[in-house]
């Protein structure tokens, strides 16, 4: 599914973000990537979609060459990837139904197509009655699924959640990681960026940790070693 | 494909309202610009026709000596037209010239008197004379200077006071003109750039304003297409709306100066709001489309360089 080949990103000979970074994911997976802050972990998911350039290495998401692709190729692929991040990134003015609706108006998907997969992706979340609501209505878990039914919208391959619970109580983070797993149950992907080292000992997934840009460990069934 | 573009026109429309103050000051900017060009066009066209007018007025004319034949200015006539500056000649007899006179002061019972007179004296009042038009007002120089350096120049003497007076007149126009015309371009350029700048820095504050919304398109798969249409779209809208109000104004401008116009070119076909409505789909839709053209390129300038795209 990701193939990761001596990927590394320097700004200069003696400053780095990543460092020969190699790494394989399988479809299906459930990674967490771990590590503390500053490790290279959000450059590692801003290079994944294609939001900043390597240096050197490659990646390839199902058998595309990320690290070489055409910028007009660059929308298709993140349609392939849902993303979600710490601060949830909702826009305000629109209801949690808007907000998820925007991401198929944005890529032009036909109106009586986003009123069959909305409400859909919504229930999965467990948001289905809390459409009409506004972001500021909703508690920071419910914010967080909102971001996550907009990335599953486009139904990715691969979902890569950068510190998702970064913003949220222990309740609300263990709801967002059971969600997670169940979109994985469901065959997605997932990658989960995290120092949250509770989430990660009660996975039982395995885990890729960063230190300094590089990989010190990757365990099958792994745990929070840092 | 018509999904995506309504959607874009939805997004463009959004914008537009939602910035409504910046939208009116953007217009006004527009309007100003397109009013001075108009301006400018109708300046150019009215100073044309006042030259033209004068220009017309302007000829050369040849007064023969009492003693040279009718045949010998014939021949005369024959020889000058050859010039390939002379547009026309025209031959007027002495007989002519002295019927036109009295025709002109046909009222005045004291000059018909002295006519009289002169007449029972048989006296030759006029002299037979040519009167030369050139085919550019450039060209008298040209021609005078032939005629005086010509085999006959004994046999006539020119009168080119006339031709002095208008082209000290025309000169005038031209000088005042030239300036005017310097001054309107230098005033469009201007506003212009102004426009343009304005065009630019609209499309960077609605960028900053949606930075939310577009950094969730380019997240969610969005082309940059899609992205930058309802922004570009806006500010055709602008140039849209500017145009209308300026033909509205500028309509309204020319109707209030027409009767001052006839007035002034009195006799001259000259129709200024006949040259808009002839023209009407050249100058507005080019200025229409050259606004736009201009406003696409810079506000690709100003997307690029705020999405990295």
């Amino acid at each position: 599914m990701i193939e990761i080949t001596n990927l590394s990103k320097f700004y200069n000979p003696n400053v780095w973000a990543l460092n020969k970074v190699s790494l394989n994911i399988k479809p299906g997976e459930f990674v967490s990537i771990v590590g503390q802050s500053g490790t290279g972990k959000t450059t590692l998911v801003k290079m994944l979609i294609a939001d900043e350039l390597p240096t050197d290495g490659r990646i390839v998401i199902g058998g595309w060459d990320v690290t070489s692709i055409k910028d007009y190729d660059i929308p298709y692929l993140r349609r392939q990837i849902g993303v979600v991040f710490q601060d949830y990134k909702l826009l305000q003015k629109k209801s949690v139904y808007e907000n998820v609706s925007f991401a198929l108006e944005s890529c032009g998907t036909q109106k009586d197509r986003i009123h069959k997969i909305v409400p859909q992706i919504l229930k999965i979340v467990g948001l289905q009655g809390k459409a009409d609501r506004y972001p500021y209505q909703l508690s920071g878990g419910e914010q967080q699924r909102t971001a996550i039914a907009r990335s599953l919208v486009h139904q990715p391959k691969l979902l890569i959640a950068d510190e998702p619970t970064g913003n949220l109580d222990s309740i609300n983070s263990r709801e967002i990681v059971d969600l997670l797993l169940r979109i994985n149950n469901l065959n997605t992907t997932v990658i989960l960026v995290s120092h949250d080292r509770d989430i990660i000992n009660s996975l039982g997934k395995r885990v890729v940790t960063m230190d300094d840009g590089k990989i010190i460990s990757d365990q099958v069934v792994g745990r929070y070693i840092l | 494909m018509l999904t995506s573009f309504l959607r874009v026109m939805k997004f463009a429309f959004q914008g537009f309202w939602r910035n409504i103050w910046l939208s009116i000051i953007n217009i006004t900017i527009l309007i100003l610009t397109l009013f001075a060009i108009n301006f400018l066009i109708g300046f150019n066209l009215l100073a044309d026709n006042a030259i033209n007018l004068v220009s017309e007025k302007v000829d050369v004319n040849l007064y023969f000596k009492e003693n040279v034949s009718s045949q010998k200015i014939e021949e005369i006539k024959q020889k000058i037209s050859d010039s390939e500056y002379i547009q026309d000649i025209e031959f007027v007899s002495s007989e002519d010239a002295l019927n036109n006179f009295i025709d002109k002061h046909e009222s005045d019972e004291y000059i018909l008197e002295a006519v009289n007179e002169l007449k029972e004296d048989n006296a030759q009042v006029f002299l037979s004379s040519l009167k030369i038009k050139a085919k550019d007002m450039d060209m008298y120089d040209s021609i005078l200077t032939e005629l005086k350096e010509s085999q006959y120049s004994e046999l006539f003497e020119i009168d080119e006071s006339e031709f002095q007076d208008y082209t000290s007149m025309t000169n005038r126009l031209s000088d005042i003109s030239s300036k005017i015309k310097l001054f309107g371009y230098v005033v469009s350029i201007i506003f212009i750039l102004i426009a343009l700048m304005m065009v630019y820095n609209t499309i960077k504050i609605a960028t900053y304003t949606h930075r939310e919304e577009i950094g969730i398109m380019r997240l969610v798969g969005a082309t940059n297409n899609f992205i930058k249409s309802p922004l570009i779209f806006e500010i055709v809208f602008y140039n849209l709306v500017a145009v209308v109000v300026v033909v509205v104004l500028f309509y309204s401008f020319l109707s209030a100066m027409n009767p001052l116009l006839v007035k002034l070119f009195e006799g001259y076909p000259l129709n200024l709001m006949g040259y808009f409505n002839t023209n009407f789909v050249w100058i507005f839709g080019g200025e229409f489309l050259m606004m736009s053209l201009f406003s696409v390129i810079s506000s690709s300038i100003a997307i690029k360089k705020f999405l990295k795209m």
